[in-house]
């Protein structure tokens, strides 16, 4: 409990950014910057249970979107490159969904060929730990569990600004 | 964690806790604000069962009546659940489901809209999965079902979209006006621009037949719910989010003085110049008092991305209006989703949550004098809780509504009955403006 209302005072409190300076086309919100990212255990569509404790030093991506949000649709296809891109690398991908209706995702999902995971948060409760207030939103941790960026709207995720980015958080490979 | 981070940590959270119980400062009810009083009366409890639920839809109606209605998922099927009951009864009858069972909801993210009739006519909105939609996402069918025996049972929907694209027809409102014209509102992307429309349609058949589909304007904020409401002498309202050049989000309303069937540009409402590209989510709440003057609540970021619930008025029917007042006055939280309920009268009731990482909380605040002062803002709540909304009738009654997680993981609705009452005493209460 201590550890999250840390995570929000520091997101009212903290207004440098860093990293994301470098990469002004990502419009990334510096507004919690360097905030820990809160824990995470939550199923995913696949019937799989993802632990956050696994993603020690991964630069890991939740992307925060929803079946009847049209503009999440159109970032999904350069999320799904990134993802085939970058799959081999210390990197993980998410979609995060408080949708419930699993065979509806699923659908989505066939639809427009996308094979990254979706993790269900139905009762919307890792979306409110990171003050996700609108969709899409596309939080961006390092691998030392801290919240490098935050960018709310689609964006071009397969951009070369973007894998810059996220490479840059990589560290050398 | 060392014992000197354990104590370093505890003040935080001592004074976080301190600056969360500033948040939301009560008041004493039944403090004198203009020229009548408000009474919160006893909250009852809508329970649901297994499946998950959208929030309430909720109207009051002038025999003191109250009518709810939501979404239920029910073995992956999403259902649209009714019932009413009068204020002054405790306890709650079993609902009944609106829907025909190959006419489902289309999503639990809103509720249904609901809407009652001068002739107690009872009609709900909902937009059903396009039957040829075959996994294209969002392509969906409005639907207009109505009961006419007082919601013992409703009709067979018929269909509001009269085209045939397979794509999305929802984000819709719906109100009668005093003749009993059905007034309906959807968000329609028949035209596949990157940015659909706000259309209109209208019963004037107590829900027998719609008419022909009118588009108000383009360039509409593809997923903030409309908002319709209309004056004692049938003037229109319509409000919706629209996109401006350079995906400035801009709350606006435009007006029909000819019974809805034409409308004039739409205004903007606020100039908040908030520049997104994504799903806000969140409507406008529309009210018309007894004398005209149109009321404005509604959810922007602004031009430096900070959440706000702001409020606005027109005594010229929305081709001009006041400068916009923020609602909100919380620090460390951020305020979401208002609903606004004014009367003939103009009192007024907005209602909208405020969240932070760890508590979401349902508050309200009111004015007694057509928004010329309104009460501090007042906790709900007892538990998490969220998907506020309020309803208010012409006799000086009101309900409020939202759910709340009372038993812990399930979510109930809780049903707040508020009254009116007029006295001579006066007293000031917040000063906004």
């Amino acid at each position: 409990m201590t550890r999250f209302l840390l995570i929000g005072l520091l997101l009212f409190t903290t207004t440098n950014s860093h990293a994301a300076d470098t990469f002004p086309s990502l419009m990334l919100s510096p507004r919690d910057n360097m905030a820990h990212a809160p824990a995470v255990d939550l199923p995913t569509l696949s019937g799989k249970t993802i632990d956050s404790k696994d993603w020690a030093g991964h630069v890991v991506v939740l992307n925060f979107w929803a079946t009847w949000c049209g503009p999440c649709k159109e970032e999904m296809p350069s999320m799904e490159r990134l993802y085939r891109r970058l799959q081999a690398r210390p990197f993980k991908l998410f979609a995060v969904t408080s949708d419930i209706r699993r065979q509806d995702i699923a659908t989505f999902w066939q639809h427009l060929d996308l094979h990254f995971p979706v993790l269900l948060d139905e009762g919307g409760d890792l979306a409110q730990k990171l003050w996700v207030r609108t969709l899409p939103t596309t939080i961006l941790i390092g691998p030392d569990g801290r919240i490098h960026g935050r960018a709310m709207g689609p964006r071009d995720w397969d951009s070369p600004e973007a894998v810059a980015f996220i490479e840059q958080l990589m560290g050398p490979f | 964690m060392t014992i000197k981070t354990q104590k370093v940590s505890l003040k935080i959270l001592a004074l976080t806790m301190l600056c969360l119980s500033v948040l939301v400062p009560s008041i004493a009810i039944g403090e004198n604000l203009g020229t009548s009083s408000l009474h919160l009366g006893k909250k009852r409890i809508l329970k649901h069962g297994p499946g998950k639920t959208s929030g309430p839809a909720l109207q009051l109606d002038e025999q003191g009546i109250l009518h709810v209605a939501w979404t239920e998922a029910t073995h992956d099927q999403l259902h649209i659940n009714y019932l009413q009951s009068a204020l002054s009864e405790d306890l709650l009858p079993n609902p009944i489901q609106v829907n025909p069972s190959h006419q489902l909801a289309a999503s639990l993210h809103e509720p249904p809209a609901l809407a009652i009739g001068p002739q107690q006519e009872i009609y709900v909105l909902w937009p059903t999965p396009h039957p040829q939609a075959a996994g294209k996402p969002f392509a969906s069918v409005l639907n207009l079902s109505r009961s006419m025996n007082g919601g013992q049972s409703f009709l067979p929907p018929i269909r509001v979209n009269d085209d045939e694209a397979v794509t999305g027809h929802s984000f819709d409102h719906l109100t009668t006006d005093p003749d009993g014209t059905v007034h309906i509102t959807w968000i329609d992307a028949r035209e596949g621009k990157k940015d659909p429309a706000t259309y209109t349609a209208r019963s004037m058949d107590q829900g027998s037949t719609i008419t022909k589909n009118v588009k108000i304007d383009d360039s509409t904020c593809v997923c903030c719910r409309t908002s319709v409401a209309t004056n004692p002498h049938g003037v229109v309202y319509v409000a919706w989010r629209k996109v401006y050049s350079g995906n400035i989000r801009e709350t606006v309303m435009a007006r029909s003085k000819d019974g809805g069937q034409s409308f004039d540009p739409a205004v903007i409402v606020g100039h908040d110049q908030w520049v997104f590209a994504g799903c806000p989510h969140r409507p406008a709440s529309l009210g018309v008092d007894g004398q005209g003057r149109v009321y404005v609540a509604w959810y922007t970021e602004g031009a430096d991305e900070t959440p706000g619930v702001y409020f606005s008025t027109s005594d010229d029917h929305g081709a001009t209006f006041t400068a916009k007042t923020m609602l909100n006055s919380s620090k460390g939280t951020f305020p979401d989703h208002p609903q606004m309920a004014v009367d003939a009268k103009g009192r007024i009731l907005v209602i909208w949550e405020e969240q932070s990482p760890v508590r979401r909380e349902v508050v309200m605040r009111y004015s007694l004098d057509r928004g010329q002062t309104f009460s501090a803002p007042q906790k709900l709540n007892i538990k998490k809780a969220h998907h506020p909304t309020v309803a208010i009738n012409h006799q000086g009654q009101a309900v409020l509504a939202w759910q709340e997680q009372i038993a812990f993981p399930k979510w109930s609705t809780v049903l707040q009955p508020i009254s009116f009452k007029d006295h001579n005493t006066q007293r000031t209460t917040t000063q906004i403006r």
